[in-house]
């Protein structure tokens, strides 16, 4: 019952302006985003301002700022990460929103660690038995990765929810790819 | 002329050869791997057969298969490329024996070239220079103080009879020679039981500067003029150009005359490229001769306005070349950048994958001789070559500022590529000056103190939460309302039931 006064007024900020973390390798910054459908307000840090966002073509964005500046930017996304290019260099990004960065946080870790499961040898996602959210315990199968013509069911390494699905059907993963991160109960 | 040709190659130079074969009204014939189903080159030919696995042993240098597709689709010709079986003496042979051009040098030539000892004997016999040594070994130390005066300082030992750096010695200075030579003779003594010693003069900091030849049936031979490729990393070029910041006219003049003294001495015929090595006082000394179509073709291409390709494709049709020497000439600047899938901060470590994204530059003077296209997939099994970028200009400081300008255009997502080490390369002050040989790369590292731009790295961050975000509306639109939000709110709950306390 307690637990609902907090909530509703976090949820009432998720509903005005959705915020981020940003992830860049083990930094992270917090970005918000308000507005749209085409002309946004964001914040980092403590910077803000109004960018006009199109999608020029199928994976390029672009972006307008206020003071005129344009900056094309192709971006893709590729096992749960985005890929950019700015001004022709590349960049490798985790999105997460409020809810997966508090859950993130309150693990203590950045990504990987217990809860992290990762393949280990390289095949093709063919089932995901499981949701973004949900609970499980130990050992209960969660994803179905097909290597060297065998099906190989892989089981939650922990108990606890889902946090994060890394991967979609279909996929191709190499040895060492998280498939998917739990948040371990405690 | 030639009806039908197959390319027996693949990834960029394979497209190239299409081009011009498709200026000429010849159909074109390619063939591919396991690995290359899906290559730009299968998709520009006109025809396309699968000749194995993807390991080159096993497809692109299995030339029994290669001639039977030849057979099978009637092609007259075979075009090498580059690297595979373009000096491949025997599978020139073969070619010829089965009736088929082969778009090349006669075997001969090949096999000549390929063997410096031939190679160097029969460049001393033409009068072109070369790296002074001995020709015969030495095991005399009076003898090989006499020859050591004519071949000046510094200089290198080899022993003859083996290498792994037995018997090697470099000797700067002529008052320690005599020491030198002894132990030496020694080292190689005990390690082979042959204390038979080369002498070679040692060029120090060498440019590598490179003369375009051409050669036909009917005893014509042309330069085509130098390139200068001394920006090199392990001994794999990197960015070329032509003509060379360094050599005076009056070299020019002469490299290129030896240059066709050398492919004269060799009954050559079509494309060749004479390699030589070029010290600090323009004195020049042939290295070796690539009996092929090399990679860097383009700046020559650009400077001249010449088709290299086609005129490999006439020559090989028994027509004499086109045009007499003193009819082409060398105009302007141009400035070759090889774009590669590697990564700059692993070593430049190959980094094959998927090509998510690619944006190629045009515009005036820039031209982009590509293997690949947006969406496909760089293969691990072959060379990591994206494209190469070539851009002219009407001297050297507008060739790079034009580069420099299409490297900003040239957008890749998905692998690593080269770019940013083009960019800082062409911003160093000795490349600006033209002031730089063949050991620039391993005394310079270009890249380093380059670091992110703090603002770029805001407006990333900035696009990437935005792209998610729109992604996400776009889905499932919080317009629509409670659908999204309520299963946000249910997996809250969630989450502090199971903790049995607040977030």
């Amino acid at each position: 019952m307690e637990a609902c006064g907090p909530t509703y007024g976090i949820a009432w900020r998720w509903l005005v302006k959705r915020q981020y973390r940003v992830y860049r390798g083990k930094e992270s910054v917090d970005v918000g985003v308000d507005g749209g459908p085409q002309t946004w307000d964001f914040t980092l840090d403590d910077q803000s301002g109004t960018v006009r966002l199109s999608f020029v073509e199928p994976q390029i964005a672009l972006l307008q700022f206020e003071d005129g500046r344009v900056v094309e930017v192709p971006y893709a996304l590729r096992k749960g990460k985005m890929l950019l290019n700015v001004a022709g260099h590349s960049y490798e990004f985790e999105v997460l929103d409020r809810l997966q960065a508090l859950l993130r946080e309150h693990r203590g870790g950045t990504a990987g660690g217990d809860g992290a499961l990762t393949v280990a040898m390289p095949g093709r996602v063919i089932k995901i038995v499981v949701a973004e959210g949900d609970v499980v315990a130990a050992g209960d199968g969660v994803v179905i990765v097909e290597a060297m013509k065998m099906e190989n069911e892989l089981k939650a390494p922990v108990s606890g929810t889902i946090e994060r699905i890394a991967v979609a059907v279909g996929d191709t993963v190499e040895a060492g790819d998280l498939l998917l991160q739990i948040d371990p109960e405690d | 002329m030639f009806k039908k040709v197959l390319i027996a190659n693949r990834g960029e130079i394979a497209v190239r050869v299409i081009r011009s074969l498709r200026e000429l009204g010849i159909a074109s014939v390619a063939v591919y791997s396991d690995a290359d189903a899906d290559a730009l080159h299968v998709r520009m030919a006109d025809e396309a057969y699968h000749i194995g696995p993807a390991p080159s042993n096993e497809s692109y240098l299995v030339w029994e298969k290669i001639l039977d597709v030849a057979r099978q689709t009637g092609a007259e010709a075979i075009h090498p490329g580059y690297g595979f079986l373009s000096e491949n003496a025997q599978f020139s042979r073969a070619v010829r024996d089965a009736g088929l051009a082969f778009i090349g040098p006669p075997e001969e030539a090949i096999t000549t070239m390929g063997d410096k000892v031939a190679a160097r004997a029969k460049m001393i016999a033409a009068g072109v220079p070369v790296v002074p040594g001995t020709e015969e070994p030495v095991s005399d130390a009076a003898e090989a103080e006499e020859q050591a005066q004519r071949i000046g300082f510094p200089l290198m030992l080899k022993a003859a009879a083996g290498g792994g750096g037995k018997g090697m010695r470099r000797v700067d200075d002529p008052a320690a020679f005599r020491k030198a030579f002894e132990g030496a003779q020694r080292e190689a003594q005990n390690a082979f039981g042959d204390g038979r010693i080369y002498l070679e003069r040692f060029v120090s900091n060498p440019r590598h500067i490179e003369v375009q030849v051409f050669a036909d049936r009917h005893g014509n031979v042309r330069h085509i003029f130098e390139r200068e490729c001394s920006i090199q990393r392990r001994h794999q070029k990197v960015i070329e150009e032509s003509p060379s910041p360094f050599i005076s006219q009056e070299t020019r003049e002469k490299i290129c005359e030896a240059a066709v003294l050398a492919t004269r001495a060799v009954d050559y015929e079509g494309a060749g490229t004479i390699e030589f090595l070029c010290d600090a006082e323009q004195n020049f000394y042939f290295l070796e001769m690539n009996t092929r179509l090399q990679v860097e073709h383009p700046v020559t291409e650009m400077v001249t306005g010449l088709d290299l390709v086609r005129l490999q494709v006439l020559v090989a049709a028994g027509e004499p070349i086109p045009f007499e020497q003193d009819q082409i000439h060398q105009n302007g600047w141009a400035i070759e950048a090889r774009i590669y899938a590697e990564d700059p901060e692993k070593n430049f470590m190959p980094s094959p994958g998927k090509i998510e994204v690619l944006t190629t530059p045009s515009g005036p003077g820039v031209r982009d001789d590509s293997g690949v296209y947006q969406g496909y997939t760089i293969p691990m099994t072959y060379d990591p070559m994206i494209s190469k970028l070539v851009c002219w200009g009407p001297d050297r400081e507008a060739a790079i500022e034009r580069m420099e300008r299409a490297l900003m255009e040239y957008r890749v997502l998905g692998v690593k590529t080269n770019i940013r080490f083009h960019q800082a390369l062409l911003k160093h002050p000795d490349f600006r000056s033209g002031n730089f040989d063949t050991g620039f790369l391993e005394r310079v590292d270009v890249m380093a103190g380059v670091e992110a731009d703090p603002e770029e790295v805001r407006i990333a961050e900035i696009a990437a939460a935005l792209i998610t975000h729109a992604r996400r509306e776009q889905a499932a639109p919080a317009a629509a309302g409670q659908p999204h939000e309520a299963s946000e709110w249910k997996r809250a709950a969630r989450r502090m039931g199971l903790r049995g306390g607040g977030l």
